[in-house]
């Protein structure tokens, strides 16, 4: 282990023993860390600037400026840290995401009563962002919530690194900051990618061409979406009639559609299961019913968006 | 243009409101310099500051670099056109509001404002440094609130636009500064100038000059402006002992009196330094010594900026001190020109026996006339002379009675003179102020062959709290001194002769039947000094602007030194210091924190303390919880060991999980506290 890790591991316990992981934290003079901003530090340079002003000319309200500056210093760094002091962050509900995409935790900032705490910013830094992408709350005595986004890379649950709370207010010249850890996770579904719907029972070997003219599974005609996949048009009927129209199949028991990990397309196990949850994504907007093979489990035949959340917490735990 | 940076992450972007406050900022921190200013920088700082307000309103456009440039190259060439220099204090400030003003132009992002802010701080100390008076002082706190609250402005959210709650809490952070302010402003070990700094350019100011042409003295006595305040400790000279030297003017040309080049001096063949001894080397002329009968006073002078090098005394000058020197005429000269407030310490009085032998050629120089012109006063010279002989005394007594019982009046509108200007006086108009009896006197005494000299200086002031004496430019006066043989120089005042009340009363009761005083300044209080409440107004508010010179603006190494010597006898002032000033910020600061933190009301969370309170009750009847015990399987628990408190503990930790949890309905933290405190 590099000595950066190992400092890097140090540094976490004890943040953890300092700042012990729980729902709901309230920030005290235990958990708060407070320190000069750049603009800080000029701001004490011009002050000694002004100070030299006062001695080379002898000029005693010079001299008083500067150490006016001084003293607004010292306040700004207990107003500072006050304006943190006494904020209570308390975990709220976390949306599931795909991979790829920014997962929204629901966060709820309390100020203390009958204090205009604000300027309060949360987030995951993220130095590219504006704000390093932390988001501003202002409080003002009143509990907001406030959703913190948190880039989602891996399937699996997420559970962000400690959560970055900090603000310079009032005057910017220090900035008083915590590490939180709010004990969320979110689980984060397999990511996207563009699939055409497949309609039926059987795999090709380019895994949604065939579709079988058996009678039994067809259902009927429907007007085509546009949402609808090519291989769904009955080409047939369009020739005969320039009507654009969609076969539909009705997913009889014991014949309903199964995604099946092992006959997804894709070189790999995550190429697969990001195939299985776009298929599952798509399904669980329409109306077909569907069920989910997944190595020794599965899930049973159901339809609409709760049941592509189930198969899509599947996906995403499966190893 | 001046410092970009070229950063990934976008600027903050600066809220209007916070905007147009730096606007007003710029305006108000500027506005103390604006009669130093030259007339193109201050167009150049109206057109950015509505240029600026026209993009606030979401008009125009930003200027390009093209534009920027061009402004920052005007401003530029205007300040090196107008004062020749870009250095210097003038030029400096001037600089410093362009850039100022400029920067203003081209603000976008936080870190601009922020810099803004932080020269509004520079700027405003650049207005001190030309005037510290009580006024200028509650303008430069007025500027402190605005820039504190501007600062706070900048770090609300844009939605926020109301001002008051902005500038309260600028007020709010300014009072809290103030107590840490005034320690450190006491105890911080102040130190001499570290290096050598242009200072304010007082040429222009009003007072006394090396040269007495008709007119000078007069207009000096328009003026009510501060010359300086002497602080006695002991004996108070009376009002016809209060003759302040200046300026001696040896030399005359038939039109005006001066005090003499170096070229002068160097014609008659002297070499002008060594007409002054600087500390600390003593005079290697011989200086006259006090003795017991000699009145000699003590005291200390805070004298007014004046562009000068000279620092007035009472009567001769044999003594000095760091950074200045006695000249061969007894005056003190300081090193450099008086810039900035001056404070010394002086003793002096009327000492006898300067000069008891003249030198030949300061003899020469007290003699010195034109070769010709003003011959009926030459005529009337040796006609005094003729009659009194050796007498000085008997001579000037005759001149003194002249002026006294024949028509000569004192009055500060005097007729023009031309060509032989002593004699039209003497003979003629016979109207005019002290420079021309004290010029005429002078010359009655050279052409009789007596050594004389014109002395200028402030003659009277007013006596305030019985100890401190304020002179103003009003007060200025010309005398004369002659020398006798055997006993050296004496001072004459022909002033006293015609108009006595001038030396025991001042000039205005001299000008009183003239209604001349103060002519020109009609808003002068001291013109109105028969008022009562104006005056008793006026005689506070002096009172209390003397108070703030002494107490607060001369306060420097010196008097620090001397203010804890007396607090702390026979320490070293500088560890007491130091120790003081450790101590007391120590103070202050866990003064603040305490006031702060509050520690005697630690608060938590109310659903917190009411899940607490019922672990309390729960613990008195007998089911205390287990250190790590979660909230349900200690209710569980409860349920088991209890059944009749289980319905109560089911209650309270449902409503607590659901409000820790996030899961709350609206509600629930009042039926929490229900719960608890069935």
């Amino acid at each position: 282990m590099s000595v950066i890790k190992q400092q890097q591991a140090r540094w976490k316990k004890w943040l953890n023993r300092r700042i012990p992981p729980a729902r709901s934290v309230t920030l005290n003079q235990k958990s708060l860390f407070i320190l000069p901003t750049k603009a800080g530090y000029s701001f004490l340079l011009v002050a000694v600037l002004v100070f030299l002003a006062g001695v080379n000319y002898r000029n005693s309200l010079s001299f008083g400026v500067s150490f006016f500056m001084v003293a607004l210093f010292q306040v700004a760094l207990w107003q500072t840290w006050r304006n943190l002091a006494g904020i209570t962050l308390t975990a709220r509900k976390a949306d599931s995401v795909h991979a790829g995409q920014l997962a929204g935790f629901h966060i709820a900032c309390r100020g203390e009563e009958g204090r205009q705490q604000q300027g309060v910013m949360i987030g995951w830094p993220d130095t590219t962002q504006p704000d390093e992408g932390l988001v501003r709350v202002d409080p003002l005595g009143e509990e907001i919530e406030t959703t913190v986004s948190c880039p989602a890379s891996k399937r699996g649950w997420l559970s962000p690194s400690r959560l970055r709370i900090e603000t310079i207010y009032p005057l910017g010249l220090f900035r008083a900051w915590s590490w939180v850890d709010l004990d969320q996770r979110t689980l984060v579904w397999p990511g996207l990618q563009t699939v055409e719907t497949v309609a039926s029972t059987g795999f090709g070997e380019e895994g949604h061409r065939i579709v079988p003219d058996g009678m039994d599974d067809f259902a009927g005609f429907r007007a085509f979406n546009p949402t609808d996949s090519a291989a769904q048009v009955d080409w047939k009927v369009l020739a005969r009639s320039d009507e654009l129209l969609v076969r539909q199949f009705h997913g009889l028991a014991g014949e309903d559609l199964w995604l099946n990990y092992d006959e997804a397309p894709g070189r790999d196990m995550e190429e697969k299961l990001s195939w299985l949850a776009s298929q599952c994504v798509q399904l669980g907007n329409g109306t077909q019913i569907w069920g989910l093979r997944l190595g020794g489990q599965a899930i049973e035949p159901g339809q609409g968006t709760s049941h592509a959340h189930r198969c899509l917490d599947a996906l995403a735990l499966y190893h | 243009m001046f410092g970009k940076k070229n950063n990934t992450t976008p600027p903050k972007a600066v809220t209007r409101a916070a905007s147009f406050s730096l606007v007003i900022i710029l305006v108000m921190v500027s506005l103390p310099l604006v009669p130093l200013l030259p007339p193109g920088i201050l167009a150049l700082a109206a057109l950015t500051v509505i240029w600026r307000l026209t993009l606030l309103r979401s008009r125009g456009s930003n200027p390009g670099w093209i534009i920027r440039t061009a402004l920052v190259i005007a401003a530029l060439v205007m300040i090196v056109m107008h004062y020749g220099t870009l250095l210097g204090l003038e030029a400096g400030a001037a600089t410093l509001v362009s850039a100022y003003t400029l920067k203003l132009l081209e603000m976008r992002s936080r870190r601009d404002a922020l810099l803004l802010c932080f020269l509004g701080f520079f700027v405003a100390v650049t207005g001190l440094l030309f005037s510290q008076s009580i006024p200028m002082t509650i303008y430069l706190l007025t500027c402190l609130v605005m820039l504190v609250s501007s600062l706070v402005g900048l770090h609300q959210s844009s939605e926020k636009t109301a001002v008051l709650p902005v500038l309260k809490t600028g007020m709010v952070m300014t009072l809290q500064s103030l107590p840490l302010m005034v320690l450190l402003f006491v105890l911080v070990p102040r130190i001499p100038p570290l290096w050598v700094v242009p200072l304010p350019d007082n040429s222009a100011k009003t007072g006394l000059s090396d040269e007495m042409a008709p007119g000078d003295i007069a207009r000096l006595s328009q003026s009510a402006e501060l010359a300086f305040r002497a602080t006695f400790t002991g004996a108070i000279p009376s009002p016809d002992e209060r003759y302040w030297r200046a300026v001696v003017m040896h030399f005359f040309d038939g039109r005006r009196w001066f005090q003499g080049e170096s070229d002068d001096w160097i014609s008659i063949g002297v070499d002008p330094n060594k007409l002054v001894s600087w500390y600390p080397t003593d005079p290697y002329w011989p200086v006259p010594s006090e003795d017991e009968e000699s009145v000699v006073y003590d005291y200390d002078i805070i004298l007014e900026p004046s562009g000068r090098p000279w620092l007035p005394v009472l009567g001769s000058a044999t003594e000095t001190f760091e950074g200045a020197g006695v000249t061969r005429d007894w005056r003190l000269l300081a090193k450099d020109n008086v810039d900035l407030l001056k404070q010394y310490h002086m003793r002096s009085g009327q000492l006898e026996g300067f000069d008891r032998e003249l030198p030949y050629w300061l003899k020469k120089v007290s003699l010195q006339l034109p070769k010709n012109g003003n011959e009926r006063t030459r005529a009337l010279a040796q006609e005094l002379k003729q009659r009194h002989g050796d007498n000085v005394s008997g001579f000037i007594e005759d001149v003194l009675y002249r002026f006294r019982f024949q028509q000569y009046y004192y009055t500060l509108r005097p007729p023009l003179l031309d060509g032989n200007r002593i004699d039209r006086f003497l003979f003629d108009t016979k109207r005019g102020f002290c420079a021309h009896y004290a010029g005429a006197l002078t010359f009655l005494l050279r052409a009789a062959g007596i050594p004389a000299r014109v002395v200028a200086g402030y003659q009277g002031g007013e006596l305030k709290d019985g100890k401190i004496i304020q002179v103003r430019q009003f007060d200025a006066h010309a005398w004369v001194e002659f020398w006798q043989p055997g006993y050296g120089w004496e001072r004459v005042d022909p002033t006293a002769a015609v108009a006595p009340n001038r030396i025991e009363e001042g000039l205005e009761s001299a000008v009183a039947m003239e209604g001349s005083f103060l002519e020109g300044a009609i808003f002068s209080p001291i013109r109105y000094r028969d008022i009562s409440w104006v005056n008793s107004l006026r005689l506070k508010y002096e009172n209390l602007e003397y108070q703030w010179q002494r107490m607060v603006l001369s306060y420097d190494e010196n008097s620090q030194k001397d203010l804890f010597k007396k607090l702390f006898p026979g320490q070293d002032s500088l560890m007491v210091l130091t120790r003081l000033l450790i101590i007391s910020v120590l103070a202050v600061m866990v003064v603040t924190a305490v006031m702060l933190i509050k520690p005697w009301k630690q608060r938590m969370a109310p659903t917190e303390r009411y899940y607490r309170r019922f672990c309390k009750r729960m613990a008195r009847k007998g089911i205390p919880r287990k250190p790590g015990e979660g909230p349900e399987d200690y209710a569980r628990r409860i349920m088991g060991e209890r059944p009749e408190l289980g319905r109560q503990a089911m209650q309270v930790t449902s409503f607590y999980i659901r409000l820790v949890y996030g899961e709350e309905q609206s509600g629930d933290l009042g039926k929490l506290k229900r719960a608890v405190l069935v």
